[in-house]
């Protein structure tokens, strides 16, 4: 029924991921992990499969000597995100 | 986390993320609005003070108070920065529009000066353009007619003598500036509940 739709977003935590990127500029990890309710080991390998497909960016760096993993979505990533949303108004419009 | 579901629940999860990362402003954005209001007014008043009443030649030193607005500033902005985890576009415009203002005000400060009988006029046109950009991207309407209250102090005050500008000044940023602040703290603090 969903063939069309981008396997790699159609999944519960990927598409939340990128809900919350898709409007922000950056994310830090913490407020992902905060906003989806994921656990870290779950967020960090939605987060490198949606990396590795370059949807999106993740730096890792220090902030007071802590470690600190900021996200950002990249244009690869925004267009995915805006696809995904035409082919969900198509089911819609089927509806 | 990775269970088939349908594109309603895909949809409500967009809608759901989308509101959790909009930009929401805080207690934080509203004290730097009222650091800024009450220094300007109480320079400006304490500069009307020294040169109309006390009559002295150093009135317009009453203006390194803005010294302490722009350390304060980069002090707490650097700290309230560390503490966000996200940024937001709205965050990073707010920031472009006060620099954008600081620009301007440090280029008529250099070039008019200001002992010019403008520079005060000048500087309200600039507080009201910046207040109503950044009122604008906040939604936060006190903030555009507090702008509003900044462009009709600064046509007024160009008809005026420099020491009467200052009064108005101190005016302007009152209505431009406190009561605006004010009302966004009492907002985010209330929201914050």
């Amino acid at each position: 029924m969903f063939d069309n739709l981008d396997p790699l977003l159609h999944s519960q935590l990927r598409l939340a991921i990128m809900s919350l990127l898709i409007g922000v500029e950056e994310a830090e990890f913490n407020f992902l992990k905060e906003k989806t309710g994921a656990t870290a080991g779950n967020l960090s390998v939605q987060l490198r499969k949606l990396a590795d497909a370059n949807y999106l960016n993740i730096e890792k760096t220090y902030r007071d000597n802590y470690p600190l993993t900021l996200c950002r979505i990249t244009p690869d990533g925004v267009a995915a995100f805006e696809n995904y949303v035409e082919t969900l108004k198509q089911y819609i419009g089927k509806e | 986390m990775e269970k088939e579901f349908n594109y309603k629940q895909s949809l409500q999860v967009i809608e759901e993320m989308i509101t959790q990362a909009k930009y929401r402003p805080g207690k934080t954005d509203g004290i730097i609005t009222l650091l800024w209001g009450y220094l300007v007014m109480v320079a400006a008043l304490l500069h009307w003070f020294l040169a109309v009443v006390a009559g002295v030649d150093y009135a317009p030193s009453a203006w390194l108070l803005m010294l302490v607005g722009a350390v304060a500033t980069a002090v707490f902005s650097r700290r309230v920065g560390r503490q966000k985890r996200v940024k937001t576009y709205v965050d990073n415009l707010i920031g472009q529009v006060w620099l954008a203002f600081g620009i301007s005000f440090a280029v008529l400060f250099f070039t008019l000066q200001p002992a010019h009988e403008h520079f005060l006029p000048a500087v309200m046109l600039l507080y009201g353009g910046a207040m109503w950009v950044h009122g604008s991207l906040i939604k936060f309407r006190p903030y555009r007619a507090g702008a509003v209250a900044c462009w009709l102090g600064s046509a007024l005050a160009f008809f005026l003598v420099p020491e009467q500008q200052l009064l108005v000044l101190a005016g302007t940023v009152v209505l431009g500036y406190i009561v605006p602040g004010h009302l966004l703290y009492a907002k985010t603090t209330k929201a914050d509940v």
